[in-house]
């Protein structure tokens, strides 16, 4: 027990840990070597766990933002993460800090996440893609291995579909890979849907077998929707009626349940809300009359209930997810502004950015930073140079780019 | 005036003061000593010494107050932990957490959690009187 003091009572350990558990990340991960004590404790899964759960930890706004320029006939991409207060005072813009910033970079596609606090971003090189999982509170960075779809050349990309999750038994954080495959060539074989899963722990991939028909239209979420071991998608068949598929993490299967009752003309996401897997759906309809529902799954018995309407008098515009139970972050179409909309106070602040029209990407997350570890064992040594990894592991452009051909 | 009931406490280094049972049972273990245990006018022991159990009476003294504000509670709680030395506030932190009074428990966390956030190691070590037992190598990974 190291922590004495001299001739007074020892500090009562259970409230080093009660002290502990409310300090940010940053705090925790320099204090782990004030003495051999600590360090076990804040690396212990345990600690771990109940800081990232801890009411102190409040989920805050993060934004990644990717925009898309053309020089010649290379895409510059420009993507930047920022992370807003744990309060957003209404009507004021908020600040906001960079966590991460890539100013010309080619080949960053989208971001999954975050889970645990931890993000998946993917890059895509022609056929090429590659993933890599982050935790920008701890600063590490590993890039995923190759996954092992044993492709015909023929078959081109159509979409693909990521899931990222936690095995509760063997405390492995795992991602699932669905990826849908047509035949654009004609070779007569029908699309096919591949899948497969990535350990953690073993750092390796595993072919999956699914019943999931290539016809079905899986939507990515607007967090990840990971809850207690699963993993949900939106799922749309040929008759256009909304049912969720999950994979279990631990079980590593594939399911499907009935949806929350939606007619299938409206618009619907899946998402996070107050720790249950949340829908929102609606009918977008004309500015000023957009109405939508917030629906609650109860995981036991898989049934849904809606819990909440709102009917946002403002312009045109697309959901883009839901924070702090109740409020509604938008992107206004014409503008293409983020606001933040709160239906209790009608208030409606815009959080300061602009976003791209064009084909880019924008993602709002709900993001807790957490001290989960991605590496395992001896690997890690103190690695917590995740931009410099980052920087590494995508393709950047030079600031003069000398041939538009030169792209190794 | 009112008939308030009242309790005699006697600290750990023997000194002896009364206080109203209501504001006594903000701490969850004098309520609980005290229902298995006759008043007799015999003082109930408490593991706490006089100099902090004057602080804790004074905090909760304040937090009885009828019709004082929210405003008016958080000035006195500022002055009343900026005053604190980091030992006065430890000692408080200890006995207020075998006192289990859940309230002041979690205000006094807070300031200690204010007193650490963005000091070095080194600092840490000497607010907490630790021993530094880390060495480079026994930190791998």
């Amino acid at each position: 027990m190291a922590t004495i003091m001299d001739d007074r009572r020892p500090f009562p350990e259970d409230l080093i840990l009660d002290v502990l558990l409310r300090l940010p990340v940053e705090s925790l991960l320099r204090f782990k070597c004030v003495c051999k004590h600590w360090y076990a404790l804040i690396k212990s899964p345990s600690f771990i766990e109940k800081h990232f759960h801890h009411k102190n930890n409040c989920a805050r706004l993060l934004v990644c933002n990717l925009k898309v320029a053309y020089e010649g006939h290379v895409p510059v991409r420009s993507v930047v993460f920022s992370l807003f207060p744990k309060k957003i005072v209404p009507g004021v813009t908020p600040e906001q800090k960079t966590l991460l910033q890539l100013p010309r970079v080619s080949d960053f596609t989208c971001v999954a996440g975050p889970v645990d606090g931890l993000f998946l971003v993917q890059k895509k090189f022609y056929g090429d893609v590659r993933l890599g999982l982050w935790n920008p509170a701890t600063r590490e960075f590993r890039p995923l291995p190759p996954a092992p779809f044993d492709i015909e050349d023929f078959f081109s990309d159509h979409d693909h579909k990521f899931g990222l999750g936690f095995d509760l038994l063997t405390q492995d954080y795992k991602v699932v890979w669905i990826r849908v495959f047509w035949d654009e060539d004609g070779q007569g074989v029908y699309p096919c849907v591949f899948a497969c899963v990535y350990s953690s722990c073993n750092n390796s991939w595993k072919n999956l077998t699914t019943e999931i028909p290539s016809s079905c239209t899986l939507s990515a979420p607007l967090d990840a929707t990971y809850l207690n071991g699963v993993y949900y998608w939106l799922s749309r068949g040929l008759d256009e009626i909304y049912s969720i598929r999950s994979f279990d993490m631990g079980t590593e299967q594939f399911g499907e349940m009935q949806g929350p009752n939606i007619p299938s003309k409206h618009w619907g996401a899946l998402t996070l809300r107050g720790g249950s897997l949340a829908m929102l759906a609606g009918d977008p309809g004309k500015p000023m009359t957009s109405i939508y529902d917030v629906w609650i799954m109860n995981q036991e018995e898989g049934s849904w209930s809606k819990v909440l309407t709102v009917q946002p008098r403002i312009d045109a515009h697309w959901p883009r997810n839901i924070w702090e139970n109740d409020k509604m972050v938008f992107e206004i179409n014409e503008t293409s502004q983020l606001v933040l909309y709160d239906p209790v106070t009608t208030e409606v602040t815009d959080l300061g950015f602009q976003l791209d029209l064009s084909i880019a990407g924008c993602w709002v997350f709900n993001y807790k930073e957490s001290l989960a570890p991605i590496k395992r064992g001896n690997e890690s040594q103190g690695q917590d140079n995740a931009v410099e990894q980052i920087e590494h592991f995508f393709h950047m452009l030079p600031i003069d780019p000398q041939t538009s051909d030169d792209l190794d | 005036m009112s008939s308030e009931k009242l309790l005699t406490l006697k600290t750990r280094d023997g000194e002896e003061f009364v206080l109203e049972e209501a504001m006594a049972f903000r701490s969850l273990t004098i309520k609980n000593a005290t229902s298995n245990y006759t008043i007799n006018n015999t003082p109930l022991p408490i593991n706490v010494e006089i100099n902090t159990m004057i602080k804790v009476i004074e905090y909760w003294k304040k937090h009885s107050e009828r019709g004082i504000s929210e405003d008016e509670l958080m000035n006195f709680d500022k002055k009343f932990f900026k005053l604190l030395h980091n030992s006065e506030l430890f000692d408080l932190v200890v006995a207020v957490d075998y006192l289990a009074d859940k309230g002041l428990s979690n205000a006094a966390c807070e300031q200690v959690l204010d007193k650490i956030t963005g000091k070095t190691p080194q600092e840490i070590r000497d607010i907490f009187n630790i021993n530094n037992d880390c060495t480079p190598t026994s930190l791998g990974g």
